[in-house]
């Protein structure tokens, strides 16, 4: 997002506004009080006499509430200003804000108070993709309350403003006749609630209204719980100390609540996609497993309980497949999106299992591996029965949907992903290499699980020979011996997509390339062409669709590294993973310890920042949980029955890397690693 | 109301305690429901149904009528 604007945020309801605390939402401004992808609040416009306050500072300290200093505009650099202005934020069953002015001046001042505000009620899509309205859009007052509404059929959504002092109300805005004495001060408290369903609507609004203003103590503690908990991390080279500290914060910003299920699931990102995501929510689990195991657990069983279970073309469901995004906005409730929920993902099922089988591991938790041994049993069904659509023995994917389907239902969703080298677009049915990697590592992993769990040697047996052939075939099909290294993908005429990507590197991370293979591959995601110095490239600088700030065809993506990172430490490359890791981390370090989503694709000898990408999500859920995965990875953790093997390596300058009280199936323990200068 | 147990579901005169109540607006919105045209997401987006009580029962249930085979496990009953 743009310097100028300021978003705060808790799970699935955030703000977005200028660097004054303003929303003012046009075609290139998103600005808005958003709840459950609808935008509730389009305009929220504070002067005072009919002028703008100046910016002076803004303190962002928390995810969930932030203040903005400002004062009223004298008209001349050199007449100092006697009216201070700070508007207090937070977010949490609503917008909750406290105006308060202060007047310096000897004599009274007489003031009008402004807020100007509107409600479109737009849908996140209608957002994003400038799509018109086609319900009715209404405003009423009652009783000290300014009420905006929108209503379509039986569908409806409604604002509701008020503030502790009385106001004016003049058509879309409230009006404070202020008088305040000299060197005294003003304020007013304004809250505004967004209800989502006529029936709720005397809770919601109770509820907003008891949010305990701007303090918001149950997020406070609620984050403070969710820090103390983690792991505490040290280092020599202190970057990592804020890197991990901004990591956790932001996952605890970015958790989703589910009112059917205790506990938190993260969402994907700010703003575009914060809603419950099947792949960014599993990766992210999985990134964050070691540091808060229990975001897994809900991940689980959250998108256990919205499994497909029937074939709906509209929805791209099919029985046993994992979701790939649930929306509630108007376009979903009216099926003009198929979010109710997407099932167009190709990888969540057999990250799924993936997850469930590494949730064990780390945790020892049987009984919820018991709990969903039959959406388990119905995913690898899935992947056998409608994943291989041609029964070539690969995972392939197309569309049900053509309309408003995604076109690739890989991780990189963008139409130009799939390219050959020359760069032409690979046709459909398209069947990805790290989705066969995905899968091969989904049956060992459940064939563990059934024979330790489930109780069923049999088919623990039969899904361990099947990774075998699919190992074993996918070498055949998908390597491509002139260039040394595994196609992209098959096309839909089975045909080699031969770009070099950064895919190749998730097959490391399934354990799917033989010993040879991997070593070539190796070599092709530390070259100049895939390694940018800063992390892995989407795409090799050598491809004809590479472009450094193509979204999927030349960025770079954290979580994508942090990924490839962890498979090169399963091979054994201990020294190119942490390269891998050092170049994420100081990416990091100079983008205020937070990683965007994706960034550009230069060659870190050309430029002495990382470049941003323009449109990234900041915080996004796997890019807050890469830098989890490479502490993981530097500090070479993985369970081993009820013991935690530590084997660290790391860069040089991370001299010394301390992580205490670790949780697992073996309590709680501490690693600790340094970098060993060779005698 | 519907009972669910022993891999059965029994439809009851609606008179007991039930572990989740799932509220239609309509009896169109029932008939669409059962008919598989209406989407259980899509309906409460809509406001034309609300459930209350054990929610992750309720959502197996009324996801499972779907395809006539409630994947709810253990008994229960949902009003």
């Amino acid at each position: 997002m743009p310097v100028h604007t300021v978003a705060i945020l808790s799970g699935n309801e955030f703000v977005v506004s200028d660097d004054r605390g303003d929303l003012e939402a046009s075609a290139t401004e998103s600005h808005g009080l958003f709840h459950d992808d609808t935008r509730f609040l389009s305009r929220w416009i504070l002067t005072i006499n009919g002028q703008h306050p100046t910016l002076l500072s803004i303190d962002d300290l928390a995810y969930f509430r932030v203040r903005f200093f400002l004062a009223q505009a004298t008209g001349a650099v050199y007449v100092d200003s006697h009216l201070s202005v700070q508007r207090h934020r937070s977010i949490e069953h609503g917008l909750h804000e406290e105006i308060t002015l202060i007047n310096h001046a000897h004599g009274p001042a007489e003031l009008e108070v402004r807020l100007d505000a509107a409600a479109d009620f737009a849908d996140l899509f209608e957002v994003k993709d400038k799509i018109e309205k086609r319900g009715e859009c209404y405003r009423e007052l009652e009783s000290g309350q300014l009420r905006f509404g929108y209503r379509r059929g039986t569908y409806s959504r409604q604002t509701v403003i008020t503030s502790s002092e009385p106001a004016d109300f003049q058509g879309d805005a409230l009006v404070f006749h202020v008088s305040i004495p000299a060197h005294g001060q003003w304020s007013t408290r304004l809250n505004v609630a967004t209800i989502s369903f006529a029936r709720s609507r005397a809770a919601a609004e109770a509820k907003s209204r008891q949010a305990h203003g701007v303090q918001c103590p149950e997020l406070e503690n609620s984050l403070q719980q969710w820090i103390a908990k983690a792991p505490k991390l040290s280092s020599t080279w202190a970057p990592l100390e804020q890197i991990y500290r901004r990591s956790l914060v932001d996952l605890a910003a970015l958790r989703f609540q589910n009112p059917a299920i205790p506990g938190a699931l993260p969402a994907a990102g700010l703003p575009w996609f914060m809603a419950v995501f099947g792949r960014d929510s599993l990766i992210t689990s999985f990134q964050a497993l070691p540091f808060v195991p229990e975001l897994a657990a809900t991940t689980l069983r959250t998108l256990a309980l919205i499994q497909g279970l029937v074939i709906d073309n509209f929805r791209d469901e099919e029985p046993g497949k994992i979701a790939h995004e649930l929306r509630f906005g108007e376009m979903t409730a009216f099926e003009e999106r198929p979010h109710s929920p997407y099932y167009g993902s190709a990888d969540s099922t057999a990250l799924f299992l993936v997850l469930l089988d590494e949730y064990e591991r780390w945790t020892g938790d049987r009984a919820l591996v018991a709990e969903l041994e039959p959406e388990a049993r119905a995913a690898m069904d899935w992947i056998d029965r409608y994943g291989d659509r041609d029964g070539d023995g690969f995972i392939e994917y197309e569309r049900r949907n053509p309309q408003t389907g995604l076109e690739n239902q890989c991780w990189k969703d963008s139409s130009d992903s799939i390219a050959f080298a020359d760069g032409t677009l690979a046709p459909t049915p398209r069947a990805t290499c790290e989705l066969q990697g995905y899968t091969y590592d989904a049956k060992l992993r459940s064939a563990r699980l059934a024979r330790e769990i489930w109780g069923d040697t049999a088919w623990a047996d039969h899904l361990e020979r099947q990774a075998r052939q699919l190992k074993q075939r996918f070498h055949e099909a998908f390597w491509i011996p002139e260039r040394g290294f595994f196609a992209l993908a098959l096309d839909g005429r089975k045909r080699k997509v031969d770009s070099l990507t950064s895919n190749i590197g998730h097959l490391l991370w399934s354990g799917i390339a033989n010993t040879d293979a991997a070593e070539s591959c190796v070599r092709h995601l530390m070259s100049d062409a895939l390694f940018s110095g800063w992390g892995v490239r989407t795409m090799a600088t050598s491809e004809g669709s590479f472009n450094p700030l193509g979204y999927h065809v030349g960025t770079v993506w954290p979580h994508d590294t942090s990924i490839i990172a962890w498979g090169l430490r399963r091979y054994g490359y201990g020294q190119e993973a942490a390269r891998l890791a050092l170049g994420i981390l100081e990416a990091a370090e100079l983008f205020h310890y937070r990683l965007p989503e994706a960034f550009a694709g230069y060659a870190r000898a050309a430029t002495l920042y990382p470049v941003e990408y323009p449109t990234a999500c900041s915080p996004q859920a796997w890019a807050t949980g890469a830098p989890l995965l490479l502490v993981r990875t530097l500090l070479g953790l993985e369970p081993q029955g009820k013991y935690l093997i530590i084997d660290p390596y790391l860069p040089e300058p991370i001299g010394r890397l301390e992580l205490l009280d670790i949780p697992g199936r073996w309590g709680r323990t501490d690693a600790f690693g340094r970098v060993r200068v060779p005698q | 109301m519907l009972e669910i147990g022993d891999g059965a579901v029994t439809v009851k005169p609606g008179d007991g305690e039930a572990d989740a109540v799932a509220i239609c607006d309509s009896e169109e919105s029932v008939a669409a429901f059962r008919r598989g045209e209406l989407n259980p997401v899509v309906a409460i987006l809509r406001g034309q149904l609300s459930l209350t009580g054990n929610l992750v029962f309720a959502i197996k249930v009324i996801r499972g009528l779907r395809t006539l085979t409630p994947t709810a496990r253990g008994a229960g009953a949902a009003g």
